[in-house]
């Protein structure tokens, strides 16, 4: 009997594919993703510049101490590039300038880095004149200089710029730096908050304050100094609540089940060419093309009311907040008609309605590891980080992570909707003739 | 008539049908047009010749019976005659419309069609009347029109007691009806049935034949294939025989038989001059043969039926008391296995 079953199954091939070809798939992405592939993972910090904000009579403004974000740049090149405080980091943390902090949060919300750093413009300088003294820091004398009267695009003047210029204990500061998290790379966090605070203790090698519950070598060595806070180091995890963890994961399982639909659904139609109905259809006075369109509707439909549930009972019962309302409908559209489309192609090409199930989750279960449903592109070796963005559910997982993680609108998830589409049209295409050629044949 | 190999053609009976198929490949589509009329279908799948110019023609009120083995081409003749098959050659017109043309199918002579499939397609999670709206739909039925036809759907196959239940929970018997009753819902002109009563019980047999024989009389036009060489005899008007892609020979059941060296066997037993009673045989009409056998006289002759009065007749001539008088007529089985050397089950 076993080997009865054993010899229907191998003639069928999908044990072959069941049995070794998904499996060794599968293992491959888990230990790249879990043990990189026996290298370890390089994590990617972002950093960029932000305006401070100015009082201009009475209202509060982004600006810039001299306009155009150079003390900030200079600070970042001066402190990071030139290895001040990146030759303190691991050799498997990298940093990389972002040109501003939108782009900065939308890269850490997309997954691209791994974690960001904000500084604003004017860290470091006061914003009214104190009366020049030195004092004493951990990183060594340093002469406070007056914003007022000090600020200057001259490199020797910006280096001046970059020593301690705020007396410990006067709260008289900038605006701090700001970590950004999307909590779906805790080596991401952890190493942001480190750099920041090592630019801090570097600026001001005084004080420091993390306003996370967190502690990290850095911070931690220079809290020891216990010193009035003057320089604030402070964590905005991307969304809010705490819930980052949920805003990810809810679109993704959302997006998994459309695999899932779809899979079933095409599974369905392959039986019923088995059973005999799509014969019987065929034969009546009604167009191939309709029934295909009919059978496609139907399988969008069921998947995109399966996003729409995971949306609603996600935000219902969890709080997750996935974001403008009128984008998350637009993504869940999208969403469901690219991975609809590929998920129908793929499980076309089965013989039974056994095969057309064993597609359908073997390429639901592969495209979401590598699209980030499972573990974030943060947490995949950078090639397959990079591969996510070549799954229609990576792209999904990008726009509704700026939805949810970034608190964007429509206007910022029209990139990642067009690519969907292109998706869409394309595998749809594909997928309405296999069908075509299923129910006519 | 007997003819095997390449060199079979399509031997036929001369008759009204053959009549209606000439007037339709004139082109003509008088009230003589055949229902369902296939000429010269021909279809290869790879090297693999399925069917070779086969050409049959159907009248209303007329069931024509497709015999073959597996692997014959009857399925491949119903694909193409439904339009779900396009043939490499030949034409299929139903009530005068080409079921294809060069742009696909036609709508209309699909809409004329009811076809039953070899398997119950129906879908088990839904009632038979669910399954019946929805196959109704399709053919353009739909609101008050719809519902009736349903009704009557289901009364004709006897399923009015269990129409609301899922066709998951019927017996086989009952599937194979609801299976009927789907497409006869709209009322079709052709009724194309391939093996209708495969795995059903004698009652739902006798049942699925006694409705084909009742929507014939009224007009509808059935090609039927079957294994069962009885149910082909009781509903067909007639028959064609296919083998490997051929039709071998068309003609009425009893044309068919006939051709087995045109004889019944007549055998009847009594006491008295057994030998005058053979020679007195051997000079009626359409006898062949007339010898005494054990304790009686065996016959061969064109009718058996016919001949058995005249048998009685002359045996009181005789002399001789008849206590018995048996005609055995060759079945289509005894035709199948002389026509293609073969089973009809192979």
């Amino acid at each position: 009997m076993v080997a009865h079953e054993l010899r229907r199954r191998v003639r069928d091939r999908s044990a072959l594919v069941t049995g070794f070809v998904a499996p060794l798939i599968l293992t491959g992405i888990l230990g790249f993703a879990f043990a990189g592939g026996g290298a370890v993972h390089p994590v990617r910090i972002g950093m960029a510049v932000a305006a401070p904000k100015v009082t201009v009579h009475g209202e509060t403004r982004a600006g810039s101490v001299n306009g155009t974000g150079l003390v900030g740049r200079t600070l970042i090149s001066e402190v990071v590039a030139a290895g001040r405080v990146a030759a303190a980091l691991p050799d498997w943390v990298s940093t990389t300038t972002v040109s501003n902090p939108g782009a900065l949060r939308r890269e850490v919300a997309d997954g691209v880095l791994d974690g960001g750093v904000i500084v604003p413009d004017n860290l470091g300088l006061t914003s009214k004149p104190v009366p020049d003294r030195t004092s004493s820091t951990p990183f060594g004398s340093r002469t406070r200089q007056s914003v007022s009267t000090r600020v200057s695009t001259s490199p020797e003047a910006l280096s001046r710029l970059l020593t301690p210029v705020v007396s410990p204990g006067t709260g008289n500061v900038g605006d701090g730096l700001t970590v950004i998290d999307n909590r779906t790379s805790l080596v991401g966090a952890q190493a942001a908050s480190a750099l920041a605070s090592g630019i801090a203790a570097r600026v001001y090698a005084g004080v420091l304050t993390d306003s996370s519950a967190r502690s990290h070598s850095i911070g931690s060595a220079v809290a020891a100094a216990a010193r009035p806070p003057d320089i604030s180091v402070a964590i905005e995890t991307i969304g809010n609540a705490g819930h980052n963890v949920l805003y990810y994961f809810a679109p993704s399982i959302a997006v998994i089940f459309l695999f899932i639909t779809a899979g079933l659904g095409t599974r369905a139609l392959v039986a019923e060419r088995s059973e005999g109905t799509l014969a019987r259809m065929a034969a009546a006075p009604v167009r191939a093309s309709s029934i295909v369109m009919g059978r496609l509707v139907a399988i969008l439909g069921i998947g995109l009311v399966s996003m729409v549930v995971v949306w609603g009972a996600t935000s219902l019962f969890f709080h997750a907040a996935w974001g403008n309302w009128a984008g998350v409908l637009l993504m869940c559209v999208g969403s469901t008609v690219a991975i609809g489309g590929v998920s129908v192609f793929l499980a076309s090409w089965a013989r039974d309605e056994r095969q057309a199930f064993g597609i359908a989750m073997i390429a639901g279960l592969a495209l979401a590891l590598l699209g980030g449903n499972l573990l974030p592109p943060g947490a995949l070796p950078g090639f397959l980080s990079d591969l996510s963005l070549g799954t229609p559910n990576g792209w999904a997982l990008v726009g509704f992570g700026r939805l949810a993680l970034e608190g964007a609108g429509v206007a910022a998830i029209l990139g990642p909707l067009a690519v969907l589409g292109m998706i869409g049209i394309v595998f749809g295409a594909a997928a309405a003739s296999r069908l075509h050629r299923m129910v006519e044949s | 008539m007997h003819r095997s190999g390449d060199d079979r053609t399509v031997d036929r009976t001369v008759d009204r049908t053959d009549d209606l198929t000439d007037d339709l490949t004139d082109g003509r589509t008088t009230v003589g047009t055949p229902a369902l009329s296939c000429t010269g279908l021909t279809k290869s799948f790879g090297g693999r010749v399925a069917l070779d110019k086969v050409s049959f023609a159907i009248a209303p009120g007329e069931c024509y019976g497709l015999l073959g083995p597996n692997g014959a081409g009857k399925t491949t003749t119903i694909s193409i005659a439904c339009g779900l098959l396009r043939p490499d050659a030949g034409v299929v017109n139903v009530c005068g419309e080409p079921i294809t043309d060069g742009r696909g199918s036609s709508m209309a002579a699909r809409g004329n069609i009811g076809y039953v499939p070899q398997d119950v397609a129906l879908y088990p999670e839904l009632s038979a009347v669910e399954n019946l709206k929805f196959f109704g739909r399709l053919y353009g039925l739909g609101g008050r029109h719809l519902a009736a036809r349903v009704t009557d759907a289901v009364e004709t196959v006897g399923l009015s007691d269990r129409a609301n239940d899922k066709v998951g929970t019927y017996s086989g018997g009952m599937k194979r009806r609801a299976n009927i009753a789907a497409a006869l819902l709209h009322e079709p002109r052709v009724l194309i049935l391939d093996e209708p009563t495969v795995g059903v019980d004698p009652q739902s047999r006798h049942a699925i034949l006694e409705m084909v024989d009742r929507r014939r009389s009224e007009g509808l036009a059935v090609l039927y294939t079957t294994h069962y060489m009885e149910e082909a005899a009781r509903v067909c008007q007639r028959i064609g025989i296919i083998d490997a892609g051929k039709l071998v020979v068309e003609d009425t059941p009893r044309g068919l038989t006939s051709r087995l060296g045109g004889s019944d066997r007549i055998r009847v037993t009594g006491e008295g001059d057994l030998v005058a009673l053979a020679s007195a045989c051997a000079d009626l009409p359409g006898v062949g043969a007339s010898v005494v056998v054990d304790g009686g006289v065996a016959l061969t002759a064109d009718d058996g039926r016919q001949l058995i009065p005249l048998v009685v007749s002359v045996a009181a001539k005789a002399g001789v008391s008849l206590s018995s008088a048996e005609v055995i007529e060759p079945d289509l089985e005894d035709v199948f296995l002389a026509l293609t050397g073969k089973e009809l089950r192979d």
